[in-house]
């Protein structure tokens, strides 16, 4: 109970009246601004259908990460070799070698297959080895300012990258690993596509880069026939990308024109011949020596689907078919293929 | 605004005036036991085992490929029937590519065997009795507008011999024959005979029609998917293979070889087909059996050939009437010779020819 | 320097040291960062887990001898943990202490002893009792495994939530993976945030009214050869000592020697130097080692502990007269009523795994009995193949050790056969292939045995628009599923998917077995 001594005496004038009068409309005349002025109008909150307060994420567009060659050099490269790094430098040689790619100064993403928790001998994954091989010479030959891997696998991202074999391989090598999470993904606009046209992909890792490299294995796939390049891109789709298996051939076709990487190197060290994609048993794997390496995804997997999974040619996944039709690439790799053995 | 704090005001402030040498010393040992705890857990780190977190391949390989399991074929689409389903008829030993789409079994396969053969075919049966019969397989097959019936014979005979042999009697002077890969085989009027290794096939339809004999010959390319015989070719097919002789020309004769009932089992292949001329070949059971087959033959020649030459393994023979000659010679156990020659110089180039390409008695 | 080498600083930097070792376990329960770190030692030094469980068990498992040390501190030093050791313990004081804006005489009144601090002896023996008859609820309120489990579910998802924001990866709980979610955090947090916001109005509520091991420590600490000593020849009964008496221990009169946690504050609040903390001298001063646990207590929590065990256990959810199919318990765990003798409900496993496919249950899959226990939960996450961090962090066995060798069934375990989790079935009224024509397949593309577990009828069929589709019907092996559940979590039906895992098949319970013959694997029993 206060004391009518403490209380402030309250002169009421006019001063008092208009300061109340202004104190009301300004906050009145703001609320009302706020929710009633047209919404093109600038600080306008108003909504009236509900269509201002959907959420427009955040979008972006791939750059063409390819490089022009000079004419005359084959577009795809074979290379046969009892060891990894001399396979590696025949298949690039052959088109050209890798300095013709890769600049120095250059960012690079390494897109491997992670997808799963085997181990390398089974063949499911991409090789480490290869890995490792790979980016120091990408450090040292081409002096690549930074060379990144990332990879948005089905299974526990850091259990992949363990077990396989790869983390341990790309950090010695010099390398840095991405792994996803939550906020590391955005749409991604790809004109063209029949079903990835806006689709959240794996950003984080793709920001600063300036040259993409995918490395896959050569696995059979029970859905979609074989797994290889092309597919390989799919570690890269966020969002409910099981849905996508309703048209396989399809999504595939999409990929091959939803990135352009500077180069795909597809390892044919280990060959999954059968229970792909995951595989599991070493009796599945088929110990080779080739690596293929080149621009042309389409026809790349054409050859691979041919000669290193033996499989008919008359019998060729669908999607390569839909992949030239949309442009990724083209099947026939006459006069565009070297072998060096 | 009510004048009250948000956190703790006081100071710390201590009553007490002096502290033990007890109190120091045991500050000192717990802080450093405190030391030694942080450091034993920081040295924890690495005493694991990776592997425990992870299967081996000596494990995996182990294991590797004990499983096998069975994958069903393929279903491609087929519209279903609604009397019945073409996909419920076994077709026993017919390959699956003579059902389709347009032409279903009409009814289940029956078989019959060399007892109940007779119950098929009446009278023919003695003719492929004659010849190794051993399976008849028989189907008929309907067209989608079930106004079209062929109805397939598929004889096993056993053996080429056998199948052959059949062929040949089927065969007409006029007959035109042809070969589809392993498949010999001419048309009739209402449909085909045939033969593939060791099986003989007679298809004909309900009637003459453009549809029914382009199903025959697709039959007959189906037919090329039927299995080999076991057993090893027949020596005497082979051999007149290897002289270039088409099999379309190649026939084996069981028995009344030259209209004699002692003479069985030869091997008649037509060199040329413009000309009448034929080589034969026969393996008997020893020399001595090959020598007595060729005086016998040559016994009874003589009513209508005229000897020419002859010495203990050959003998070369003219017809009275006909002009043609008629050789005849022993190899080891193999009695060998031509039919219907239009000279002798031909006779003896044949005799030669088929001479050097009889197997070696001493290699078998 | 003198008067920091005081026996309260020390105090205060041996709690700093072991919140910061239980944090430091927190931070290392995830499967790139566990490495040979003893990530389960503040449970496995728990006297009170060590206790009931070898009760309820009859054994002691694995590193649960190691409380044999905090026995030894407590029947020497007294409750030297609950105010040294226990991270609880410094989280309650600290927020009691962050918030205190009360005068001198308002704080001693808040520490002069209060009857309600015997509830935590009747809370004891209820424990105990329930536990020796064959069912843990320790984890429920022991201080430890609640404050793993609150940071573990639900402290973690506010770090989580705050962390998004930053790219700190090394800071973050689980890096490398979408946000974490944990069903039932919202109690598991409250319960946690409610304890440690009652510091404000009542200090140590929970160490002093709740604490069950503090109880026990409690009972232990009747014959310690050091305890706070009062001379008498020097005090002035003036009370001061009660201004930060930590336990309510009455160090102003008779020393209950039960109640007091060796906070020390109480020595350095005296002016006359009359408290020390020494082997008692010759002439002691009064003091009351045995709480006031009356008979009637004794008996009202012995037949609530007896009556309490059969009301749990009749729902039949634990065992197979009702179970539950979304009981599926981790790798290597023991069967169900084993595993409630020895689960405390401490989430490690829930922290470490990399999938976030454990969830701490609610009510529907076990009841009560079976609150907070780690069950799969496969439309967050799938059992990763080669990882069995689950079974390596439990400190009380109820999921047994295993290696991944063990848990998949090679090597000298080919015998056994892998462990199963439970087995998958194919919904065909929701699968897409069977019910609606459409080509999918995810199921067996994901499953990760060799030879796969499903297998399909392939088929060409016109479908109602006219198109020639191949269909690939997915279809179980039972013999070969383990149960990882990944065909559930990566099924495009997303709400209730086509291809789902339950519990039956499992391979910890010989009466929860679904085939009569494993025919890949004829000597699997």
């Amino acid at each position: 109970m206060k004391n009518n001594d403490d209380v402030r005496p309250n002169k009421f004038n006019r001063r008092e009246f208009l300061k109340r009068v202004a104190f009301a409309s300004t906050i009145c005349g703001g609320a009302t601004y706020l929710a009633w002025a047209p919404e093109d109008y600038p600080f306008s909150l108003k909504d009236f259908t509900g269509a201002r307060s959907i959420p427009e994420p955040q979008q972006f567009t791939l750059p063409d990460y390819r490089v022009t060659l000079p004419t005359g050099i084959p577009e795809i490269g074979i290379g046969r070799d009892k060891t990894t790094s001399g396979r590696l430098t025949k298949a690039l040689d052959a088109i050209g070698g890798i300095t013709q790619f890769v600049q120095p100064g250059d960012v690079v993403l390494l897109k491997p297959n992670v997808a799963f928790d085997r181990s390398p001998e089974l063949g499911a994954t991409t090789s480490p080895e290869l890995l490792e091989v790979l980016i120091r010479r990408l450090l040292i030959d081409c002096r690549a300012q930074e060379v990144r891997v990332a990879d948005n696998p089905i299974e526990s991202p850091a259990d992949c990258f363990v077990k396989t074999g790869i983390k341990k391989a790309v950090e010695k090598a010099g390398g840095r690993i991405n792994l996803p999470d939550g906020n590391a993904f955005r749409i991604l606009q790809t004109p063209g596509a029949e079903l990835i046209r806006s689709w959240p992909c794996f950003y984080r890792p793709l920001i600063g880069v300036t040259k993409v490299i995918g490395v896959a294995p050569v696995k059979d796939h029970n859905l979609c026939g074989a797994s290889m390049g092309i597919k390989n891109w799919y570690g890269l789709l966020g969002g409910q990308r099981n849905q996508f298996h309703q048209d396989i051939h399809t999504i595939i076709a999409d990929l091959s024109i939803m990135i352009k990487p500077t180069l795909t190197i597809l390892d044919g060290s280990k060959i999954l011949m059968r229970n792909g994609p995951t595989g599991g048993d070493p009796a599945y794997v088929k110990p080779w020596d080739v690596i293929v390496a080149g621009t042309d995804q389409v026809a790349m997997d054409a050859w691979a689907f041919v000669n290193l999974l033996q499989r008919d040619e008359s019998k060729l996944p669908q999607y390569l078919y839909l992949a030239e039709k949309k442009g990724g690439g083209k099947i026939d790799a006459s006069n565009r293929i070297l072998e060096v053995s | 605004m009510p004048n009250v704090r948000l956190f703790n005001p006081r100071r710390r402030r201590i009553n007490r005036q002096h502290i033990t040498r007890y109190e120091i010393a045991s500050s000192l040992i717990i802080l450093l036991s405190l030391a030694g705890i942080v450091l034993w857990v920081a040295t924890r780190k690495n005493l694991y085992d990776p592997a425990h977190q992870d299967v081996s391949l000596e494990a995996l390989k182990q294991v590797s490929s004990s499983i096998v399991l069975y994958q069903r074929p393929f279903k491609p689409w087929q519209l279903a029937d609604k009397a019945n389903s073409s996909q419920n008829i076994d077709l026993g030993i017919f390959p699956d590519s003579v059902a389709s789409d347009r032409w279903r079994p009409k009814s289940r396969i029956k078989t019959f065997d060399p007892q109940n053969l007779y119950v098929k075919i009446n009278g023919e049966a003695e003719r492929f009795l004659r010849h190794d019969f051993k399976q008849l397989s028989f189907l008929v097959l309907q067209s989608s507008d079930q106004i079209e019936e062929i109805s397939i014979e598929l004889y096993n005979q056993g053996s080429i011999a056998g199948s052959s042999g059949i062929f040949a009697e089927h065969r007409s002077p006029e007959s035109r024959v042809e070969q589809d890969g392993p498949n010999t085989y001419f048309e009739s009027s209402i449909g085909l005979i045939g033969r593939k290794d060791h099986f003989f096939y007679r298809i004909a339809g309900n009637r003459s029609s453009e549809s029914i004999r382009k199903k025959s010959r697709q039959l007959v390319q189906s037919f090329s998917e039927l299995p080999a015989p076991e057993s090893n070719v027949a020596f005497g097919y082979q051999l007149l293979q290897e002289l270039n002789i088409k099999p379309t020309e190649i026939r084996h004769q069981a028995v009344n070889v030259f209209q004699y009932d002692f003479v069985k089992d030869f091997w008649f292949g037509k060199p040329d087909t413009a000309y009448q001329t034929e080589v034969f070949v026969h393996r008997a059971e020893t020399k001595d059996s090959a020598l007595q087959l060729l005086t016998q033959i040559l016994e009874e020649h003589q009513y209508e050939y005229q000897i020419t030459r002859r010495t203990e393994n050959l003998a070369l023979l003219q017809h009275n009437f006909l002009k043609s000659y008629f050789i005849i010679a022993i190899q080891d156990s193999f009695v060998f010779g031509a039919d219907k020659t239009p000279d002798q110089k031909t006779s003896f180039q044949l005799l030669e020819m088929i001479g050097r390409a009889l197997p070696n008695e001493k290699q078998r | 320097m003198k008067t920091l080498l005081r026996l309260t600083n020390i105090r205060i930097i041996s709690q700093v040291v072991f919140l910061g070792l239980f944090l430091f376990t927190v931070w290392a329960s995830w499967t790139t960062r566990i490495q040979g770190y003893p990530v389960s030692r503040f449970l496995e030094i728990d006297l009170l887990v060590a206790l009931s469980t070898t009760l309820s068990t009859g054994h002691i498992y694995r590193f649960l001898g190691w409380s044999i040390l905090l026995l030894l501190l407590t029947v020497l030093f007294g409750r030297v943990f609950c105010n040294w050791m226990c991270p609880l313990g410094t989280l309650h004081q600290f927020s009691g202490w962050l918030f205190n804006i009360r005068s001198v005489k308002e704080r001693q009144d808040q520490n002069r002893y209060q009857p309600r601090q015997v509830i935590k002896y009747s809370i004891l023996i209820i424990l105990l009792i329930i536990a020796a008859f064959g069912t843990v609820q320790v984890g429920l309120l022991d201080p430890i495994a609640l404050l793993h489990r609150s940071v573990a579910t639900g402290i973690s998802v506010i770090w989580d939530f705050v962390m998004s924001v930053t790219s700190f990866t090394h800071l973050q709980l689980a890096p490398g993976t979408t946000e974490r979610i944990f069903t039932g955090s919202f109690w598991i947090g409250l319960v946690f945030v409610s304890i440690i916001v009652l510091n404000i109005w009542h200090p140590r509520f929970f160490c002093r009214t709740l604490c069950p091991l503090g109880a026990l420590l409690g009972l232990l600490s009747v014959f310690p050869l050091f305890r706070i000593h009062r001379d008498m020849k020097l005090c002035t009964d003036c009370d001061l000592c009660l201004t930060r008496c930590e336990g309510a221990s009455s160090p102003e009169g008779s020393l209950r020697l039960s109640e007091c946690i060796v906070c020390m504050n109480c020595i350095d609040d005296c002016p006359e130097n009359a408290l020390s903390f020494s082997l008692p001298p010759h002439v002691s001063t009064p003091v009351s080692p045995v709480p006031d646990i009356t008979r009637r207590h004794f008996v009202f929590a012995g037949l609530i502990g007896l009556i309490g065990f059969p009301l749990i256990r009749s729902n039949g959810k634990s065992n197979d007269a009702n179970y539950s199919p979304l009981m599926i318990r981790p790798p290597g765990s023991v069967a169900e009523t084993e595993f409630l003798k020895k689960c405390i409900k401490c989430a490690q496993c829930i922290r470490v795994c990399p999938t976030n496919v454990l969830q701490p249950t609610g009510l529907q899959e076990g009841g009560i009995e079976a609150l907070w226990t780690p069950v799969l939960n496969f439309n967050v996450g799938h059992c990763q193949q080669k990882c069995s961090l689950c079974s390596y962090v439990c400190p009380t066995g109820a999921i047994r050790e295993i290696s991944v060798t063990e848990k998949l069934g090679f090597g000298k375990f080919k015998q056994h056969g892998p462990i199963r989790l439970g087995t998958a079935f194919i919904n065909r009224s929701r699968c897409l292939p069977w019910a609606n024509e459409i080509p999918c397949i995810v199921c067996q593309e994901v499953c990760p045995i060799a030879p796969k577990a499903i297998q399909t009828y392939d088929e060409e069929v016109k479908d109602t628009f006219g198109n020639l589709v191949v269909l690939n019907k997915p279809f179980i092996i039972p013999d070969l599923c383990t149960g990882c559940g990944i065909c559930q979590k990566e099924c495009p039906v997303t709400d209730q998917p086509a291809a789902y895992v339950t519990a039956v098949g499992e391979s910890r319970s010989q009466e929860r077995r679904l085939l009569l013959r494993y025919r890949t694997n004829p000597e699997e029993s």
